[in-house]
């Protein structure tokens, strides 16, 4: 089942770029994208999953060092 | 003597994970110099695609035998974009922007070039790999 994430959870994905020090908004962007159709494809396959949870899964697939 | 077979089993599977472990890590490196050829075609076959789409598509062609690191993904597409094979645009989709990259015209011939580069390769190494011993 396909799982949408709402507005205010993109904006929380914006917000955890800018905390991970990414200001550039044009990466941003392309970082949001990216986490929001990780996570989305993960609740999707398994629905029991937390937001923050999956996002925390999904992060560490950017290696030990994250976005940098 | 009991304790000694749950170390030797422990250490057994210790060995196991470290063999399986450096094999992906010298698939990868083997991989990783095709990179930059793989994402070109995709591009080329593909028109426009955004980051998570070229990791998809690559892990289902490949049938999860390769898949792209973001680590590696980026900085790849940010480079070529830098040196103007590659061009993007933005674009909302849904509650979200995308943003999405083509191939420019040097990135046609970059693409062409990146192309036989690798089959010269591959062609190479079917050499080496293939001859058999006279």
């Amino acid at each position: 089942m396909k799982h949408e994430l709402t507005p205010a959870q993109i904006a929380y994905l914006f917000s955890f770029c800018r905390k991970h020090f990414i200001p550039y908004y044009d990466l941003q962007i392309e970082l949001v994208a990216h986490l929001a159709h990780a996570i989305e494809h993960l609740m999707g396959e398994q629905p029991q999953l937390e937001f923050e949870e999956t996002l925390a899964a999904v992060y560490r697939e950017f290696g030990a060092t994250g976005f940098r | 003597m009991k304790k000694s077979n749950g170390y030797s089993c422990l250490s057994f599977l210790c060995i196991k994970i470290l063999i399986v472990f450096v094999i992906n890590m010298k698939t990868n490196a083997l991989y990783k110099g095709c990179l930059e050829p793989i994402l070109l075609k995709l591009l080329k076959e593909n028109t426009r695609m955004y980051g998570y789409e070229i990791t998809q598509k690559v892990k289902e062609i490949t049938t999860g035998s390769l898949v792209i690191t973001e680590g590696a993904l980026y900085p790849l597409l940010h480079r070529l974009e830098g040196e103007e094979i590659l061009s993007s645009e933005i674009e909302m989709n849904g509650n979200r922007p995308r943003k999405y990259y083509s191939l420019t015209a040097k990135g046609d011939l970059a693409e062409v070039a990146a192309t036989h580069s690798l089959s010269d390769f591959i062609k190479t190494m079917n050499l080496i790999l293939l001859t058999k011993k006279a």
